[in-house]
């Protein structure tokens, strides 16, 4: 029988519908439980929902508050209930984020009841007794959600760090001069950047509007109304209206003055909402209230929102607006569940990736406040050095390397996983491969022979470093010559080199002195039929009375070592050494495990 | 509304045969239609072979009453809640199946606010359906196996309370 209509028009009609109409429809088949799962539809939906009414811009239409109701704690335990000290530090996109800081932070979407623990702050910001400003918003750039933490450190400094929901991982990102002017204050978010009214340090009675972008992850001051009438004071307050900042300034007399700034971070644009506007009109008023559900399990249902028609008090433009959305908050959820698979087989080491960030450096970047960009590098002995920076930001180090090492082939088998580490600079990177090489060939030639003066192959054309490794670490180094218009190392020449001590060759992607790129693939080949030859004989060897032992040719295992370009070199060349060097580690990993 | 006698007149043809006189300016709402205008093909009856009489009819009862224009603001208020009155009434449909074939008929000749209206009843009429009742209105099967749909359920039990 045919469908009612095709594909295009149920998905129209799907996207209509609300959360939980949508959970349900999962079951009626296969492609409509597909296609709700997926990512576009979940933007979709949370598009239509977000349009759905957003030209209501009544004060309290779509805010969330928490229940004032009591928490049950007996059935929850006391993790998973809002105490008094729970706080709403923001919501977006139909997410939204506890916190009873600094023991626990979780992101719950109320609508689908997924909640996600993050990790504790406390571990990285001993926090006892500090007092906190807290935001949590959606960064655009990066798709991702991101927590921010302020705690005051000193007096009058508030160390800012965040927490993405992608990375699971707390991050410094600045320090201000500014104190917050209320213990547990939380930011609000506006045009993608959270903003707090903080005080001067060391003058009370000064105020700044402080605003942190969370894509650039950059900390801005927003002008304040330009009006007699302005006065800010301890007991202001941000809010949003109709996505506009505002402030609020109670005045002892008069209730309160509210200033809305119709277009952001423009000072003339500040406009004082006049009072009848503030006039109750709660008849279409969507107040969502969080609420944990009485006999809830964890882990399966555990946050609800109920939304209420009321006339109710102490909602106010402070609480955050909430639309129903499909969000997960748990976004890397199928990311982590393979890492954890790799690293339990993580037995053997087969190659070590260097790779490590500098903690140094990225303080030091953001106490600026600006975004941390560390200058990673890679290194892959048998492989490659690597400038893989940005990707070390975003993916977080061992996925980097798990990533990298997968991409070059590296682990020769399932169970084998690849180990790394990051380093501070490629000179770090290549004295940590060349060390692992020298401790493998000690390993394989102990049984046979003493091992005192390992050597390395390089092109004339070698970078500085491996000469820097081959003094530090006792290795001699042999050079390959130029010839005539040759002047990259030649795979033939190099070979022959070779002798019982070799513990590797460096090749060169990239050469320094003309940017050639060596023949890695012919310099493999040869070192492969090299290892086989060798192979060979020492098996006779064996066969006819230990030949083999006297010619200590046993288990002479060669590896070569490729040195990358670095990124920063174009792209389209950079693609076809990709290219060379993930074949090039295929066949030279075969040579180390053959 | 009366209409102006120099407004042109197209002939649509439904998929039976029957044909429909309307007015240009309206007709232009559907973006197919106005793209085979511009494109010079309307001289002749324009055949819609997808469009039944029925649907047609009510398509035409529909896109009359949006190109209706409200001479003065104050006018324009009551014609606004007049519209939004109509557009209730409108999908309030006998037969579910017409309903179903606003749908097909609004996505192929490209009348958005037509698309949007009905496609919004259709989710309304969804809305706290259980599962079986929704496959039988979509004339969907169940592909799933017994185990399969057990496990799927169970992962939002709470959504079918």
């Amino acid at each position: 029988m045919e469908k009612v209509v095709d594909d295009i028009l149920e998905q129209m009609i799907l996207v209509r519908l609300e959360v939980r109409d949508l959970i349900r429809c999962k079951s009626v088949c296969k492609s409509w439980r597909n296609f709700i799962s997926k990512h576009s539809f979940i933007k979709a939906h949370l598009n239509h929902s977000y349009k759905d009414d957003c030209h209501n811009n009544n004060f309290r239409h779509r805010r969330i508050v928490k229940s004032q109701c009591g928490c049950y704690s007996e059935s929850l335990g006391h993790m998973y209930c809002l105490s008094n000290k729970c706080n709403i530090v923001g919501s977006s996109n139909g997410l939204v984020c506890i916190s009873d800081f600094p023991s626990q932070v979780l992101i719950a979407n109320p609508s689908t009841r997924e909640f996600k623990i993050l990790r504790n702050p406390s571990e990285v910001c001993h926090l006892s007794g500090s007092e906190m400003c807290e935001g949590f918003g959606y960064d655009s750039s990066s798709d991702d959600y991101k927590v921010v933490l302020g705690t005051t450190f000193d007096i009058g400094r508030t160390r800012f760090r965040v927490l993405s929901l992608k990375t699971d991982v707390w991050k410094h990102v600045g320090e201000l001069k500014y104190m917050h002017i209320r213990a547990r204050f939380v930011g609000t978010l506006c045009n993608g950047a959270i903003h707090w009214l903080m005080n001067e340090s060391g003058d009370k009675t000064k105020f700044v509007i402080v605003s942190f972008d969370l894509s650039k992850e950059q900390f801005k001051e927003i002008p304040q109304p330009d009006d007699a009438l302005y006065q800010c004071t301890p007991y202001s307050y941000l809010g949003i209206i109709d996505e506009c900042l505002c402030i609020c300034c109670p005045i002892r007399s008069a209730g309160s003055l509210r200033w809305v700034m119709k277009k952001y971070n423009v000072k003339e644009s500040w406009t004082l909402f006049s009072p009848y506007e503030d006039a109750p009109q709660q008849v279409n008023d969507a107040i969502h209230i969080i609420k944990p559900l009485k006999y809830c399990i964890p882990h399966t249902s555990f946050l609800t929102c109920a939304s209420i028609t009321l006339r109710c008090r102490g909602v106010d433009m402070c609480a955050p607006i909430f639309v129903h959305s499909l969000v997960s908050p748990n976004v890397c959820k199928k990311l982590k569940g393979k890492r954890e698979a790799t690293n339990n087989n993580n037995k053997k080491i087969i190659t070590s990736l260097a790779l490590v960030q500098d903690p140094v450096a990225r303080n030091k970047n953001g106490c600026k406040g600006l975004p941390i960009h560390n200058p990673l590098q890679w290194l892959l002995p048998h492989a490659i050095s690597f400038h893989a920076e940005d990707m070390c930001y975003r993916l977080g180090v061992s996925t980097a390397i798990r990533l990298i090492g997968h991409l070059f082939n590296a682990p020769p088998g399932d169970s084998e996983t690849i180990v790394g580490v990051g380093t501070v600079g490629s000179s770090e990177a290549i004295m940590l491969v060349g060390l692992a090489f020298k401790r493998i060939w000690h390993k394989i030639r102990a049984a046979v022979k003493p091992f005192d003066k390992p050597n390395i192959i390089t092109g004339a054309n070698g970078q500085v470093c491996w000469e820097k490794f081959t003094r530090y670490f006792d290795v001699e180094v042999k050079e390959v010559k130029f010839s005539e218009g040759h002047y990259v190392m030649d795979p033939e020449n190099a070979v022959e080199m070779v002798d019982e001590n070799t513990i590797f060759v460096v090749a060169i992607l990239g050469s320094t002195v003309n940017g050639e790129l060596e023949d890695v693939n012919r310099l493999n080949d040869l070192l492969v039929e090299k290892n086989t030859e060798t192979e060979q004989i020492a098996k006779r060897g064996i066969d006819e009375n230990d030949l083999a032992k006297k010619l200590g040719t046993k288990n002479n295992k060669i590896f070569h070592v490729l040195q990358g370009l670095e990124s920063r070199r174009p792209i389209a060349r950079q693609s076809t050494i990709t290219r060379k060097k993930e074949f090039a580690v295929k066949e030279s990993t075969q040579v180390v495990h053959s | 509304m009366s209409s102006s006698s120099s407004s042109k007149m197209i002939e649509l043809r439904s998929s039976d045969g029957e044909t429909f006189h309307v007015e240009e300016t309206v007709v232009l709402q559907s973006e197919t239609i106005k793209q085979m205008i511009d494109d010079d093909c309307a001289n002749a009856a324009i055949p819609l072979p997808n469009v039944t009489s029925m649907t047609l009819a009510k398509v035409i009862e529909y896109i009359k009453k949006h190109a209706e224009k409200p001479k003065d603001d104050d006018d324009k208020k009551v014609a606004e809640e007049d519209l939004k009155k109509f557009d209730a009434e409108f999908v309030k449909v006998d037969q579910e199946s017409m309903l179903f074939d606003l749908v097909r008929a609004a996505n192929y000749l490209n009348i958005k606010s037509l698309l949007d209206l009905t496609c919004q009843a259709v989710a309304d009429s969804i809305k706290d359906l259980s599962v079986e009742e929704v496959r039988k209105k979509f004339n969907i099967q169940n592909d799933f196996t017994p185990e399969e749909e057990a496990k799927v359920r169970k992962e939002n039990a709470w959504a079918f309370d």
